[in-house]
């Protein structure tokens, strides 16, 4: 009987296997994955892979989730780091094209463009979604595309302009000139504002006025200051925004100076910011700490100073820290929203583009709704378009002191970066004003070149 | 055939006419008949074989009447016959290596018989050494194995590869990646780990990648759940006739692990308990306090700096100048590493059985403790049972063999605590009265600006715990003389628990870290079922086996993590539930396996041995379409010895085989699902929504990789096989690389795996030399020999200048060539390290390379060895043995200074003594640059120049006394006792180190690294 059996069960399983070869090695995905075809084929999986990009935005520290705050703070004349290791190289605008936190930024920043180009081409190629749906997804895609490469060549120049999904072509890109990037980036913006509606999902989703407002910001960056005036006056007189009363308002949930805010995701991270700036408790070290330059700009009876300020005592010695936002944990206090754009910084653009075409009564007008926030009295620049550029020049510093690298990226457009760097930063060189390319991608992509000074 | 040919030569010559025949039997020691003896008459023409019965009739004449017997594996007979009676020859079983059992894939063999490129590690080897990783007695025994250690930590892996690189991507960025490792078969079961690291945390033993570590491969070894006590057999399988019957996974070599089975006869119990000592070997001596301030006080003068108490973010900042006491002195690297590892092992076995049933059963315990203060230790506790059965009619057999290991490594958690002898000399104390941490000195902190207290280090306690569990059942029938069926079916399983904590006690107040815990699971799964079918039978003059089988294979990995952070009681950390905020993930993948094989091989007169073998496989980690190779090989062998005219006229020469083998295998080494695009959700919702995010650039056309392997061996036994040689050549050609190949980040992902055109030769000679030097009844001298010369090289890569290898890679070079600058000694008027550039000139800014172009790098050598091998001598005298084994190898490799100089040697840390010899003043002939604190170019970016340059490598041979085991045999003592044997023993692991390597160990090549340890231990072994 043995005998049969196994003679029986061998053959059987000889046979078997030779005969279903195919269905033996069918694996199923993993549990929680699915392929694209599925992800784009109908309205609520193609806006679950939109919701994934903000998401992925909130989730990990980098380039929209606190590092440029952090990295182009260092670099400017803001913070200085305490904890050792490469964070230095920002503070010594000495980084080195190996440092980490700047290949975080490069890789960071193109990994989210790759899932808006695939969003795009999911969207664009998808059976299942109708007309509309299709411009809103594109749309809100488009937009937060041009924001990742607004940061992207402000902080490296020229950068290769990666538009499609396809490896093939896309890794043997050279760099693209700047021009070329902020043309793109004004044809997303636009396209964005041509499709999107007024609101989507309250202020922490891609709408139009998002894209109004970048746009703003964007030509005041190249320039176009008539645009700027025209885009943000749009932003200001719709009158969904108003300044918020006082400072410590400002970065709340409820704020209806929000633009665009990005809401905590992890279930113990507030913002980031809180989570890196504000110490444990007051006899705590900061990780980073104000600069004195920044510190004593702002006068005694700013608001700003004891609102967005906070000060450590340790030994004696006493260390200022960032204090927009004051919940690092959710555990401690009310969730604040990550604000990316406000109204206050349609009033700066506006007031410097009014600035610029030699409207300086109406920058004036614009400067002192800030000025009044933070109850400073009114500033009259007696019609000298020097003398305002500098005051708004001040006010950029202060009301947007350790934010999104306002400070980094405004010297650099405004070329004065040389002339105040040289002040604070002893071994301060020209060519610091661009990061590194990342010492990785020059070795893998042969046609990238290095910026000049590394 | 051959008595139509003896008869003709008969009638041929007439002198025959006078002979007289003789008739007789030959068998064994046991009187068993021997098939296929030749017997022949000395100093003729005359011969005859033994039938089945073991009997034979010759003729002889008067004048030529002595008879010769010879035949495989036993040693050659003479006598003179009494013609009266019937002969009665009894052959003993020669006890030449080349009839030892080898095994092979599905089925066993002997080296004599095999044509393909086996090396087999036996017991006895294993035993000889005081290890308790199998892969570590691997190490220099194997021709065409490089076995490396990857830190001198217990539980530390080891990485393992078979003649050479065969994949791309070896490294990128100056960061090797997984080698091509061998497949891994246990006892039939395919390990589910194989070579991987189990541990998904940082910890001593697995500090990361990164240049100033500089240890890539750490981590913690799979096979720690192996103890190598229980193995029976190692068994290294490379060319293409040895592997081709495992397709697409044979392509970078097999290893075989076998375990050991019980043995007829009466139930033995045997013991072997051991304890010993590690200790850490040389090691790069560092400044004294003296000498560190020394060059502290240089720095800040070279940089026109005066040091202060204040700007800590600043490189003027210095308390070990201004605050520390200055005539403090603490040897560091004494205080961590100087300490005593100890050892303990404990093996037993009880083995037995009948004629129809054998049996083992064997318990194991392993304890090696860290050389770090504190209570860390790797413990093991194995249990091995193995039963065989058969009938009584020997046609029905079944085998079980099951091991189950639990191991369990407590180890520190920072792996920070490698470079804690970088701290001040005269750094303060660290601990108070009550052995609490110090967190700050003088009111200034630690860790700003300055070192960290390492005890810290020591509290974040880290460990693995592994269980594994691996069965193979084999249930086989033999249904006539020449047809068996068998089916095999296997389960391996490694399941383990990591926890890593970082207690409010081992947290520097001052920078208000929240106490957390990491723990995480590793889960790995196989089973397998191989049912086979084998056909022998004598066809002609030689006998033929076909093998035919299948195989399925199912593999499962899944991985979870869960953080928790705010601990308020450092009691509490080692649970989840006492965490307030957790978060948590996880990861799981299959793979699906299933082939059908076949092996034909045919010996004909014991002399022509031919072999073929052919796999189909299919694979689940290829798209549709492409998920089926065909894989095959074929090998012939020639037993030249057995030659009438060459054993009638070179006598000494008792064995010759000459063999070749040509085939292809393949390797799906990649990670699954990469053929598809594919979209997972978000670990958070984002509002209440959950979103998806891509995963991957996907190729669906992935297909097999194939490696062409081509082998030539010649061997050769001397003097009734007292000296056997073998020596091979071989040529491996991988093509259709299937790696996973580097992108820029520009295109979404740092990786996609695709096939690329690209060949790599692997080329090269091995030899091994085993000789009998002295054989007497009293004394015996055995050496074995063995040495590799490999040569690897790129053969073609198409596109290679747009790819994103065109700085990593050049055709006709190894893939291991290191590309950097051409160091040229510090400038005498600067103080600053130079560098030639491609025109000759020196400068101290070199030019980077970019694009294509190589920029002023030139090639500085290869990390590949150019040789190595190992020496073996056992010398037995009455009751003593001594062995002593040396493993040696020719390489270039990373030294000290590359590690030295990642930092700015000249800021507050400590760095090795030997960096004095620095540039002083204008006219200085020196090795190292003038000190500097500060972050200026000779702080910077020189030394990133000088860590690329030549200057960061060099020479890093040597040669290992790996083993040295004196024993003694106290028989004597026990002859009226109920103990069969007692043995005591001493053994010596990595004892001393001949080699001019600049650093610590040359085989970890790590400044800040462990090196292997030099092991010492005492032992006992007794059978009952």
């Amino acid at each position: 009987m043995k005998k049969y059996l196994i003679v029986f069960l061998s053959s059987i399983l000889i046979v078997a296997i030779a005969s279903s070869c195919k269905k033996l090695i069918k694996i199923g995905l993993p549990k929680d994955e699915l392929t694209s075809e599925i992800v784009f084929a109908d309205s609520a999986d193609a806006n679950a892979a939109l919701v994934g990009i903000y998401e992925n935005m909130t989730e990990g520290f980098n380039l929209a989730a606190g590092t440029t705050t952090i990295d182009a703070g260092m670099s400017a004349d803001e913070l200085y780091p305490t904890a050792t290791g490469d964070d230095i190289q920002f503070y010594n605008n000495a980084v080195l094209p190996k440092n980490n936190s700047v290949s975080g930024l490069w890789a960071g920043a193109y990994s989210y463009i790759y899932n808006r180009n695939a969003c795009i081409e999911g969207v664009e190629n998808s059976s299942g979604l109708t007309q509309e749906q299709k411009e809103k997804f594109l749309g809100e895609a488009r937009c937060l595309r041009a924001f990742m490469y607004f940061y992207l060549v402000n902080f490296f120049g020229p950068v290769p302009l990666v538009i499609t999904t396809d490896y093939h072509q896309t890794r043997i890109l050279p760099r693209t000139p700047a021009s070329e990037i902020y043309a793109q980036v004004i044809e997303d913006l636009k396209y964005a504002k041509s499709v999107l509606p007024l609101s989507i999902a309250g202020n922490v989703r891609i709408n139009k006025d998002v894209a109004t407002a970048l746009l703003a910001r964007v030509y005041l960056f190249t320039g176009d200051y008539k645009d700027a005036k025209t885009e943000a006056t749009e932003i200001i007189e719709s009158s969904r925004y108003s300044l918020a009363t006082t400072p410590n308002d400002v970065f709340l949930p409820q704020s209806k100076e929000t633009i665009w805010a990005l809401l905590p995701v992890s279930p113990y991270v507030g913002t980031w910011e809180a989570f890196y700036f504000v110490p444990s408790s007051s006899s705590v070290i900061p990780d980073y700490v104000v600069s004195n330059t920044l510190f004593n700009t702002f006068t005694g009876n700013d608001l700003r100073k004891s609102q967005w300020m906070g000060i450590s005592t340790v030994n004696g010695s006493q260390y200022p820290y960032p204090y927009k936002y004051k919940t690092p944990t959710i555990y401690d206090g009310t969730p604040e929203n990550y604000v990316i754009l406000r109204l206050a910084e349609q009033y700066l653009i506006r007031a410097e583009a009014e600035a610029n075409l030699n409207d300086i009564s109406d920058a004036e007008a614009d400067i002192n709704k800030i000025r009044l926030r933070a109850g400073l009295p009114p500033f009259s620049a007696e019609n000298n378009q020097t003398v305002m550029l500098s005051e708004i020049e001040t006010q950029w510093q202060l009301e947007f002191a350790f934010e999104w690298g306002h400070r980094w990226l405004n010297l650099k457009r405004t070329g004065r970066i040389n002339e105040v760097l040289k002040a604070s930063k002893a071994d301060w060189k020209p060519e610091a004003a661009l990061y590194p390319i990342p010492e990785t991608e020059i070795k893998r992509n042969p046609f990238l070149k290095q910026n000049d000074g590394y | 055939m051959k008595h139509i040919i003896y008869t003709i030569i008969t009638v041929l010559f007439p002198a025959m006419i006078y002979c007289q025949t003789v008739t007789g039997i030959v068998t064994d020691s046991t009187k068993t008949p021997i098939e296929n003896v030749t017997v022949a008459v000395k100093g003729t023409k005359q011969k005859t074989l033994t039938n089945a019965a073991g009997r034979f009739s010759i003729k002889i004449t008067p004048s030529n009447k002595v008879l010769q017997f010879f035949a495989t594996g036993y040693y050659t007979l003479e006598m003179t016959p009494n013609l009266q009676k019937t002969i009665h020859a009894v052959l003993r079983q020669s006890v030449s290596s080349l009839d030892e059992v080898q095994v092979i894939a599905y089925g066993t063999t002997t080296q004599r018989y095999n044509v393909g490129s086996v090396s087999k590690i036996t017991a006895k080897e294993i035993e000889r050494q005081p290890i308790s990783n199998p892969l570590a007695a691997l190490q220099g025994r194997v021709p065409g194995l490089v076995v490396t250690a990857s830190s001198g930590l217990p539980g530390s892996s080891f990485t393992a590869q078979i003649r050479g690189q065969n994949t791309l991507a070896s490294k990128i960025n100056g960061l090797p990646l997984p080698i091509d490792n061998p497949l891994f078969v246990i006892d039939g079961v395919p390990y589910a780990p194989q070579n991987v690291n189990i541990n998904q945390m940082h910890s001593v033993g697995s500090p990361g990648a990164g240049m100033q570590l500089n240890n890539n491969y750490g981590g913690s070894s799979p096979f720690n759940s192996i103890n190598p006590s229980d193995i029976e057999s190692i068994e290294v399988l490379r060319d293409a006739d040895a592997t081709a019957i495992y397709g697409s996974r044979g392509g970078n070599g097999v290893i075989l692990i076998t375990t050991k089975r019980g043995q007829a006869g009466k139930t033995d119990f045997s013991l072997n308990v051991s304890n010993g000592a590690s200790l850490i070997g040389k090691t790069m001596p560092m400044m004294n306090t003296r000498e560190y301030l020394t060059m502290r006080r240089e720095a800040m003068q070279n940089d026109g700096i005066t040091p202060n108490l204040t700007t800590f973010w600043d490189p003027s900042y210095a308390p070990d100048l201004l605050a520390f006491d200055t005539t403090k002195y603490t040897d560091w690297k004494d205080y961590f590493l100087g300490n005593t590892a100890h050892n303990t092992m404990i093996n037993s076995a009880l083995s037995g059985g009948n004629a129809n049933t054998t049996f083992r059963i064997a318990a194991g315990y392993n304890r090696n403790t860290y050389i770090y203060p504190g209570d860390f230790a790797e413990n093991r506790a194995s249990f091995a049972i193995n039963l065989h059965h058969n009938s009584t009619n020997k046609k029905f057999n079944i085998d079980f063999s099951s091991s189950f290991a639990y191991d369990k490594n407590n180890s520190p958690g920072s792996p920070n605590l490698l470079k804690a002898y970088q701290l001040e000399p005269n750094f303060p104390d660290l601990v108070d009265k009550n052995n609490n941490l110090i967190w700050s000195y003088k009111g200034l902190s630690f860790n700003l600006g300055m070192g960290d207290n390492p005890i810290a280090y020591l509290r974040k306690n880290y460990y693995l715990q592994s269980n594994m569990l691996n069965s193979n059942l084999q249930v086989s029938y033999k249904i006539k003389n020449d047809l068996s069926f068998r089916t095999s079916l296997g389960y391996n399983t490694l399941l383990s628990k990591e926890y890593s904590g970082s207690p409010s006690a081992a947290l520097n107040p001052f920078q208000g870290l929240t106490p957390s815990a990491d723990f995480g699971t590793n889960n790995f799964m196989t089973w397998i079922i191989e049912p086979q079918a084998e056909y022998k039978k004598k066809i002609a003059a030689g006998v033929l086996n076909i093998l035919a089988g299948s195989s399925i294979q199912y593999n499962t990995n899944a991985t979870t993590r869960m953080i928790g952070t705010g601990y308020t009681n450092d009691d509490l950390i080692e649970s989840i539930n006492a965490a307030p905020y957790v978060s948590a993930g996880d990861k799981y993948s299959e793979y699906r396996y299933a082939a059908i094989f076949g092996r034909i091989n045919y010996i004909y007169q014991n002399k022509y041995i031919i072999n073929l073998n052919g796999r189909r496989d299919g694979s689940s980690r290829f798209g549709p379409g492409k998920q089926f190779g065909n894989f095959g090989s074929i090998g012939a062998g020639w037993l030249f010895a057995e030659e009438r005219y060459i054993k009638e006229n070179l006598s000494w020469l008792s064995y010759g085989k000459l063999r070749a083998s040509y085939g292809l295998t393949g390797g799906d080494g990649i990670g699954d699902y990469q053929y598809i695009s594919r979209w997972a959700t978000t670990p958070y919702p984002y509002g209440n929504k959950i979103g998806y995010l891509p995963q991957n650039l996907y190729n669906p056309l992935l297909v097999w990789a194939s490696t062409k392997k081509t082998e030539l061996g010649l061997e050769l036994g001397f003097l009734q096989d007292k000296i056997l040689l073998s020596t091979s050549f071989f040529r491996d050609i991988s093509g259709n690389q299937l790696i996973s190949y580097y992108l820029p980040s520009q295109t979404g992902f740092g990786s996609v795996t695709e096939n690329w055109d690209a060949d790599v030769q692997n080329t090269g000679l091995e030899f091994t030399v085993q000789s009998q030097n002295i054989r007497k009844k009293d004394f015996r001298w055995s050496t074995s020999f063995n040495l590799s010369i490999p040569k690897n090289k790129l053969r073609s890569f198409p596109g290679l200048e747009t790819s994103s290898y065109a700085l990593t890679y050049k055709v006709g070079l190894p893939l291991n060539t290191i590309f950097g600058f051409d160091y040229a000694g510090v400038n005498p008027q600067t103080g600053l390290f130079q560098f030639r550039t491609k025109d000759g000139e020196l400068t101290s800014t070199p030019t980077h390379p970019s694009g294509t172009d190589f920029g002023d790098y030139i090639k500085i050598g290869s990390t590949s060895p150019k040789f190595y091998g190992g020496l073996q001598n056992s010398f037995t005298y009455k009751g003593i043995q001594l062995d002593i084994f040396l493993e040696f190898k020719k390489q270039m490799g990373i030294n000290y200074l590359q590690q030295a100089y990642s930092g700015i040697p000249g800021q507050e840390f400590n760095v090795p003594k030997a960096l004095l010899g620095r540039w002083q003043k204008p006219g200085d002939i020196s090795d190292f640059q003038k000190f500097t604190a500060s972050y200026g170019d000779a702080g910077r970016t020189i030394l990133e120049y000088y860590i690329v340059s030549s200057a960061g490598y060099s020479d890093a041979s040597y040669i290992r006394f790996k083993t040295i085991n004196l024993s003694y045999d106290l028989n004597k003592l026990i002859r009226h006792t109920a103990l069969k044997s007692l043995r005591i023993y001493g053994a010596a692991q990595n004892l001393f180190t001949i080699t001019n390597y600049l650093g610590n160990d040359p085989e970890t090549q790590s400044l800040y690294g462990v090196p292997v340890l030099k092991t010492f231990v005492l032992g006992l072994q007794l059978t009952l």
